[in-house]
């Protein structure tokens, strides 16, 4: 018995080593040196050789393509995860012509086999670990560059690295610089609208956000950027603690409670919002936004992460809402072009209001048929 | 004449291992030559002997060679682990699972996606820590199997104490991964869910590397004590009275078993049924004989991992289907037939 246990033993030590060595060899097979390359730090601090000059770029996971859509470098694609071929993002809309690329695999990173098969220059690669970054280019041999998108609120300088980063390996800084100041003069020019929040009296809430779906009127954003960048009074602010622009589900109580002056709904939550707004729904009538028509729609905003030149548009809308006398309407429809062609290069509203009902103000609930 | 019966007996039981060890190789070749490139099982040799372009060699060694030795390694380990789990807790339903290991490592695993990214330790963003979500699912479930072989042992190591410690872990670590569900964003929400149906497209050389030395030496402690793991069959009073340490095996046994599917779990995520199932397989084809059991589960389980992956990469290629959903569907059924098979006899 033990002389069969030693046999096998040493029979599984030999395969194992064997496997080892393997591994080695195959290590050093893969690891050869390009013509010519440069160094770059990603946002994650990792340091990836690309080659230069690069010419066919790739965005996995959240985001990545839409940071590549702002970069102006939808000609460089040479990919895309399945999940852009749904319809509804606004990238996508000014840009069909990305969605007849060949596909990478699922959402959130892809399939590492079709990546290396497309062979593009170098991989943008968000929502990433350093290990998961590593992972995936030793797996297809293709640079990967981690990003971080950041946000528009706390989180701004991360959002602006990742332009500067991409323009950095592209070879188009002075587009991420440009997009950089477009969105400061943006917030400038919100601020300015109410310059002392403190001030203001007008409360406002935000409901129906979208978080892992679509959710219903007590689904919130107590830090919700578009009334941030207009010194907006959001009722849920701080609501549990919350110090980042995170979704929070509240008590249908709370709301009767504050009692906002303006319901804003997030449209992509307006099925399920409607039968709880409806006129025959129970305890809503004691809402005076509702009494006074003064509830409001907003264009969904995250969809594979955040939507910011819709943040922006949302943002100009509120304002043409709380403060009627400095934004009139005409106002908003003009700041919705600049930003979309800016940001997209095509203003992109029209196909984003034949599939979603944003942008109305005294939306009137109703219950669903 | 008993002598033969038992020859008879052992050379069954070794051809229809050959033949499951032939099986095995044709699936390796299998795995090998079939993926979304075209690279077909024609070019392979080339590639080996050092000719094809460097996609071809990238795609190879780097995605479907640790794919293929993921599955072989994770399939072998999960049904050993729930063998060896059935044999020392006598309870035919027993796997990691049972314990609860596996919703430990989800949570473990969730939380770290969760915090990803906005917590930092020490100064570190957990964005920065390389294998985090890895380590993170890992230690979950090492303090899950440490807490209830702990318990077990402390309140007398019955079997029964193990399987309702397990349920009872594994309830409240799947409210726990719930609740970080219901706060996660969407981004974090399609982590989980990604995770909780376990992947072998995670597989690379370097955590293959270490799924290999964990779970190599834990099946072959596992062949080494199975003259003890035998004597549990008859019950604890006849292997103690055979001179074996009922209780530290048990402990040992459920820990080395536990670690092993601890391992695989953090690195490929959460693979269901194979440890349930493959098992049961093994003692209908092998009889009850422990060794022909962990050597046979161990081929058995390569098998069906391997299978079901070719099945999950080819079905709607060139979408790739989580393995662990494949296992699912062909573990449930196949449990609940156990399930009323059992409730027949009673």
């Amino acid at each position: 018995m033990n002389h069969l246990n030693y046999k096998n033993l040493t029979l599984v030590l030999i395969a194992l080593v064997s496997l080892q060595i393997l591994g080695g060899c195959i290590e050093n097979k893969t690891s050869s040196s390009n013509n010519k390359t440069t160094v770059i730090n990603d946002m994650l601090g990792r340091e990836v050789e690309i080659p230069q000059p690069v010419k066919r770029v790739m965005g996995v996971r959240a985001g990545a393509l839409r940071l590549l859509v702002y970069m102006d470098a939808t000609a460089m694609v040479s990919g895309i995860e399945d999940v852009e071929l749904r319809p509804g993002r606004a990238y996508a809309l000014a840009h069909p012509e990305l969605l007849e690329l060949p596909l990478i695999g699922p959402m959130m990173g892809g399939d590492a086999e079709l990546i290396a098969v497309n062979q593009p220059d170098v991989i943008f690669m968000t929502f990433a670990t350093i290990g998961e970054a590593d992972d995936l280019q030793n797996k297809t041999g293709i640079p990967v560059i981690a990003l971080n998108s950041g946000n528009l609120s706390y989180d701004k300088q991360n959002f602006f690295q990742s332009l500067q980063l991409i323009g950095e390996v592209i070879n188009r800084l002075e587009r991420a610089d440009s997009l950089i100041q477009f969105i400061h003069q943006q917030e400038q020019l919100l601020k300015s609208l109410a310059p002392n929040p403190a001030t203001h009296s007008t409360r406002v809430y935000l409901g129906g956000v979208s978080y892992n779906g679509a959710h219903g009127i007590t689904s919130t954003n107590p830090f919700y950027e578009g009334f941030e960048m207009v010194n907006a009074h959001n009722v849920a602010k701080n609501v549990g603690g919350f110090k980042t622009p995170t979704g929070a589900s509240i008590d249908i109580e709370q709301l009767l409670v504050w009692n906002p002056d303006h319901i804003f709904i997030d449209a992509a939550g307006l099925e399920l919002v409607n039968p709880q707004l409806s006129p025959d729904a129970p305890g809503m009538s004691a809402l005076t936004a509702l009494n006074n028509r003064r509830v409001h729609t907003l264009m969904p905003y995250n969809w594979y992460s955040t939507n910011y030149e819709t943040i922006l548009v949302n943002a100009w809308f509120i304002a043409s809402v709380l403060y009627p006398e400095k934004v009139p309407e005409s106002s908003f429809l003009k700041q919705k072009e600049v930003i979309y062609q800016f940001f997209l290069g095509k203003d992109v509203s029209p196909e984003l209001k034949a599939q979603y009902n944003g942008w109305i103000t005294g939306y009137q609930p109703c219950t669903t048929p | 004449m008993p002598h033969q019966v038992i020859k008879t007996y052992r050379t069954k039981r070794t051809i229809l291992l050959a033949l499951a060890f032939l099986v095995l190789l044709v699936l390796v070749i299998l795995g090998l030559s079939m993926g979304s490139s075209d690279l077909s099982f024609s070019k392979i040799p080339g590639v080996m002997l050092g000719y094809g372009d460097k996609v071809a060699r990238q795609v190879l060694y780097q995605i479907r060679l640790p794919r293929v030795l993921a599955a072989l390694l994770t399939g072998a380990a999960l049904s050993v682990s729930g063998a060896v789990i059935q044999t020392v807790i006598r309870n035919p339903l027993g796997s990691p699972y049972t314990l609860g290991l596996s919703s430990a490592s989800m949570f473990g695993a969730a939380l770290a996606i969760v915090s990803l990214g906005s917590t930092t330790i020490w100064g570190l963003s957990l964005q920065h820590q390389p294998y985090i979500i890895t380590l993170s699912a890992f230690l979950f479930g090492v303090l899950c199997a440490l807490f209830i072989t702990g318990l077990a042992r402390w309140k007398g190591a019955t079997p029964e104490t193990l399987v309702m410690a397990g349920i009872i872990l594994s309830a409240l670590f799947g409210s726990a991964t719930s609740l970080m569900q219901y706060i996660s964003n969407d981004v974090q929400l399609s982590a989980i869910v990604a995770w909780m149906f376990g992947d072998m497209g995670k597989a690379t050389l370097a955590n293959t590397q270490i799924v290999l030395w964990v779970t190599v030496p834990s099946i072959i402690y596992f062949i080494y004590i199975t003259f003890g793991l035998s004597t549990l069959n008859a019950g604890d009073d006849v292997a103690a009275s055979l001179g074996v340490r009922v209780n530290r095996l048990r402990m040992t046994a459920v820990i080395v078993a536990s670690l092993c599917t601890a391992v695989t779990v953090a690195f490929y995520g959460v693979i269901a049924f194979v440890g349930l199932v493959i098992p049961h397989i093994t003692r209908r084809l092998l009889g009850n004989n422990e060794r022909f059991v962990i050597i046979g589960s161990a081929i058995l389980g390569a098998n069906f991992l391997l299978l079901s992956d070719i099945v999950a990469r080819t079905i709607v290629a060139p979408v790739i289907i989580p393995v662990g959903i494949i296992t699912s569907f062909v573990g449930a059924p196949f449990f609940l037939y156990l399930l009323f098979k059992n409730l027949k006899s009673l």
